[in-house]
């Protein structure tokens, strides 16, 4: 009864692991984004991901091997080994080579996005308890953006909108194709400005600047949400980014500048 | 030397404020700790309630935090540390042929702070302001100077520095007991690898709680003597807060850990039938963790704007860690290999730790790679590594040392029946809960929210049903102990189970008061 | 009886006067702000209070208990010192210019005529501070050993009186090694009476030694009020 028990939910699990590359519509995974530095984490993560199921299929069959066929209750007689040094030195060093292996991609894409430099524009955002306040430096143009939800649909009173948590009166408008430069601080305590569709993810800190850069390569409207607990309204500071062509954005940016 | 008077232990109250007995005081501890077990339980089911759906259910947002901030904290220091710290108690003289613990009377004062300071944390939750609500990690400055900073947060300072004076009270009683009070005869490595986790855990927990208690006091300074170490303004750095809490913190993750690998590398071996695999390795393995447990803390705080350098290498040493924690995988399983196990309850939740917390620790390995982290870090991705590695990892790692030890505790035997019960109705819902939650964290849906955008309501809603589910298995569980020590079936075996090694199935059954008043003969083992 | 020798007996009485002062001087001079003369006389008065205890405790294990806390302590106190030469040293503490009120070194190799950084001034307000703060020039573009003077302006929109303190940011974090400030108005308290408004100056070069890899830097001020002390 045992094996069979742990057989089905073991097939379970693995299914479910299997399956979640191809459910990706159903959200089930992380988003390929449109910049190339979330597609490269995507990447990353799809190719730790696959290391780890691997080794896992490996470890847990011997296991699961030893669970169903070296039983008291199936007459075995315990062997006598308990210790073996090379087969320990083996599962010591292998282990090391497997994660070098991890690790060199993954260095060469943390360079990568630590590299600020030459960027095109510069968008200052600050963090307040509770919304995002942007600033395109150098182009005069500021403003606030709040959670747009009504309050009735928070309270159940009214049925909740598609984007219901991920709207703002304000969104951050952005051109494609572009390298935009992401500077972050905060106006009380610390913040988190995250855009899983760009790839970025950076603590807002009262006091203190923080860098982050993304290049979007595909028009469309990207959420996101405050990603470090700044209070009783932390789930309802969201954050959108609505990307343009670069004509669209500079026809945007005039009628900015305007107001 | 004369006979021992059998005069047994006081009755009444007054038998377990004063006592001095480590079995008493390990009982206490476990009692304390599966109280507060339940309590921080219940705070998860209040968690689960309001997230069952998108939109506000039960709690103000306020309140949500409180919550969750409290399932933390008494979660950490007040289920899993004192189960731990009971289980120590208990089972460290047994098994290494000493009468009692070295420090008897400090014993006793370790575990009579730890209600004082629970109660005085649950009790903000009463007070002006309410209870604590900046999450179980209590960044500053959101913990010191916010505007929604309530004024019990110093009673949950004051609370932080009792159940660390707890700790490290208890730990130099572990250190020295092991020093000192080894039968003749009992080697270092001779002892049983339990003994061994919770002799680097003590390290470990005299390490870092004085940098816990540092941290706090900072906190306190902050909010009321006007210093600045956490704020800008005076030249402070709410970063600095995150260095110092994750340099407590990291450690503080390990200390809960190693005692359940210490449970792992006495039962497998019990049920398998078969020496451990690789005693040494073991060993060398725990202290490497315990090592390097305390140079990968700012893995934590990757999205905080850490220059380059500094990510690279605290990926590398996270990733490090993989390591020797593999070894004991792999050792756990050649201990089973060409084993002849039985199944009993025991058996099976550590069964199910190998299996989900290996899970948990491919999860953390994942985490450790910066990029990827970017797009996990504080969304339920974390959530999910956590709760793999606590709830089937330590949990499960304090409940089989239970069922393993409670026939030696009580001289009772639980139902078999009934154990395997919770065991599969826990094992179940826990996945069903936990498991989830990592698609979760993919999709988007960060951490520490009252409500939620609605393509996270369907796995939200399987999560919280199943915890329901989880949290009735361990009021199961309750009843089960409850019915095993008053009507259970009686055992007078010394060896209760036929695999086990070790000085404490030499003793009678149940344990007498005093055990070991002479030092026993030590036969070798490894 | 406690058998010493009158030495001994010299050294208590002398020991107690300075214990026993020091509850005379903690009440009614606790406002005097620390000096030297009040450092010397806490640095007495814990030697006194460490040879009181040394005299009397006999035993080796009390001695040595007695020797380690008092080297745990002063070596607390010592930090702060030990800090300021290991930050000169290492250059670590990037944010506290050490160089502020340094002077323009020609011998930086003069200005880098080949390379250009622009350079972007930015405020951020801190809670809920009533103040108009803008800088001179939003961005501008320098040579790596030319000097530029800017300056940001305040103004007090509040009907109080305010203390406030500019806390400087510079990103990327590398480039605050190059960054050196000759006048500069970061971490300085300063008093704004009611509507008062005031020019605060900025002079600073870039290091020519600063790496080819930085084009663009931009240095974030935070504005903190700290009227009340509470940060």
């Amino acid at each position: 009864m045992h094996n069979r028990l742990t057989k089905l939910i073991f097939s379970f699990f693995t299914l479910l692991i299997i399956s979640s590359n191809a459910a990706a519509e159903y959200s089930l995974n992380m988003t390929r984004g449109v910049t190339p530095i979330s597609r490269d984490i995507y990447d990353l993560h799809m190719t730790i991901f696959w290391i780890c199921v691997v080794i896992a299929v490996l470890v847990f069959s011997v296991m699961i091997y030893a669970i169903i066929f070296h039983r008291k209750s199936l007459g075995c007689v315990p062997a006598k080994f308990h210790e073996n040094t090379t087969v320990e030195i083996i599962w010591t060093i292998v282990p090391v080579f497997i994660l070098i292996g991890m690790a060199w991609p993954a260095t060469k894409v943390l360079i990568d996005m630590e590299d600020n430099s030459k960027s095109d524009m510069t968008i200052k955002i600050t963090g307040y308890m509770w919304k995002w306040h942007y600033d395109y430096l150098g182009q005069e143009v500021r403003f606030e953006s709040n959670l747009a939800t009504p309050m009735e649909q928070i309270n159940g009173r009214e049925p909740k909108g598609k984007n219901y948590l991920l709207e703002v009166d304000n969104p951050l408008v952005l051109p494609i194709n572009k390298k935009i430069r992401f500077i972050t601080t905060a106006n009380d305590v610390i913040h988190a400005w995250w855009v899983p569709a760009l790839g970025i993810k950076k603590d807002a800190v009262p006091g203190f600047a923080n860098e982050a850069w993304a290049i979007i390569n595909k028009p469309g409207i990207y959420r996101g949400q405050c990603a470090e607990l700044c209070g009783a309204r932390h789930g309802f500071m969201p954050i959108v980014v609505i990307a343009k062509s670069e004509f669209e954005y500079e026809k945007w940016l005039k009628n900015q500048k305007k107001k | 030397m004369s006979e021992e008077h059998h005069h047994g232990p006081k009755k009444g109250i007054t038998r377990w404020l004063f006592t001095t007995n480590h079995k008493d005081i390990g009982t206490m501890y476990l009692w304390l700790s599966f109280i507060m077990f339940l309590f921080a339980g219940s705070m998860a089911m209040g968690i689960r309630m309001e997230l069952f759906q998108p939109g506000k259910s039960l709690f103000e947002p306020n309140f949500f935090n409180q919550l969750t901030t409290l399932h933390g904290l008494i979660m950490v220091f007040g289920a899993v540390m004192p189960a731990f710290v009971g289980l120590a108690n208990w089972q460290i003289p047994l098994m290494i042929g000493a009468p009692d613990m070295a420090l008897p009377r400090m014993n006793n004062w370790s575990f009579w702070i730890l209600p004082v300071a629970f109660s005085i944390l649950a009790s903000t939750l009463f007070m002006e302001g309410g209870g604590p609500n900046f999450g179980w990690t209590f960044y500053a400055p959101l913990s010191t100077t916010a505007p929604t900073t309530p004024s019990s947060t110093d009673f949950f300072i004051f609370s932080v520095h009792l159940m660390g004076m707890s700790s490290i009270m208890g730990s130099l009683n572990i250190i020295v007991t092991i020093f000192n009070l080894r039968a003749p005869g009992m080697t270092y490595m001779q002892m049983p690898i339990f003994v061994w986790t919770w002799f680097i855990t003590a390290f470990l927990l005299v390490a870092v709680m004085p940098v816990l208690a540092g941290c706090v006091t900072m906190m306190l300074a902050d909010r009321h003597l006007g210093t600045s170490f956490f704020s800008a303004a005076g030249g402070g750095d709410p970063i600095l807060f995150q260095h110092v809490f994750w340099f407590f913190g990291h450690p503080e993750v390990y200390i809960i850990i190693l005692p359940a690998f210490g449970v792992m590398s006495e039962i497998i071996p019990t049920f398998s039938r078969k020496k451990i695999f690789g005693y040494h390795s073991m060993v060398y393995a725990t202290a490497a963790i315990a090592i390097l447990s305390f140079t990968v803390w700012a893995h934590h705080m990757f999205t905080t704007g850490m220059p380059v350098i500094g990510e690279i290498y605290f990926m590398f040493a996270t990733m490090l860690i993989a390591v020797p924690t593999g070894v004991k995988v792999f050792n756990w399983t050649a201990t089973m290999w060409k084993g002849a196990m039985s199944f009993e309850a025991p058996m099976l939740f550590a069964i199910a730790f190998l299996i989900m917390f290996s899970i948990g620790g491919f999860s953390g390995l994942m985490l450790a790679i910066v990029p990827a982290d970017f797009q996990y870090h504080d969304t339920y991705f974390v959530v999910a590594h956590f709760h793999y590695v606590m709830v089937p990892g330590a949990i499960f790692g304090a409940i089989a040392a239970v069922y393993y030890w409670l026939p030696k505790w009580s001289g009772k035997m639980y139902s078999e029946f009934l154990s395997k019960l919770h065991f599969w109705l826990s094992f179940i819902s826990l996945n069903l809960v936990f498991f989830p939650m990592h698609f979760l964290g993919l999709a988007g849906m960060p951490r520490r929210i009252p409500d939620y955008a609605l393509q996270f309501a369907d796995f939200n809603m399987i999560c919280s049903i199943s915890a329901f589910v989880f949290g009735l298995s361990q009021i199961f569980f309750l009843f089960i102990l409850l019915k095993t020590i008053y009507s259970g079936k009686e055992v007078r075996e010394k060896k209760t189970w036929d695999g086990a090694e070790g000085l404490e199935w030499t003793v009678a059954t149940p344990a007498p008061y005093h055990t070991f008043s002479t030092p026993p003969k030590v036969v070798p083992l490894h | 009886m406690i058998q010493i020798s009158n030495y001994k007996k010299i050294l208590l009485i002398f020991f107690s006067i300075i214990i026993f002062t020091s509850f005379f001087y903690l009440y009614f001079f606790i406002d005097l702000k620390a000096n030297n003369l009040f450092i010397s006389y806490i640095i007495l008065f814990i030697i006194s209070i460490t040879g009181y205890i040394y005299i009397l405790c006999k035993q080796k294990i009390y001695r040595t208990i007695l020797l380690i806390i008092s080297f745990m302590s002063i070596f607390c106190f010592m930090l702060v010192p030990i800090y300021d030469v290991f930050c000169s040293i290492t250059g670590l503490n990037g944010k506290i210019d050490i160089s502020k009120f340094g002077t323009y070194n020609a011998s930086n190799k003069g200005i880098n005529k080949s390379r250009i950084i622009a350079i972007e001034f930015d405020v951020t307000y801190n809670k809920n501070i009533q103040l108009k703060f803008k800088p001179k020039h939003y961005e501008i573009k320098l040579r790596p050993g030319e000097i530029f003077h800017t300056s940001y302006y305040v103004k007090n929109l509040t009907k109080k009186e305010i203390i406030i303190q500019a806390i400087p940011s510079i990103v990327p974090w590398i480039a605050n090694k190059y960054f050196k400030k000759i006048e500069c108005f970061c971490f300085e308290t300063q008093t704004l009476f009611p509507n008062e408004e005031t020019n605060m100056n900025l002079s600073f070069y870039i290091d020519s030694k600063i790496p080819n890899t930085i084009q663009r830097l931009t240095l974030s001020y935070t504005l903190f009020n700290v009227s009340n002390k509470t940060f």
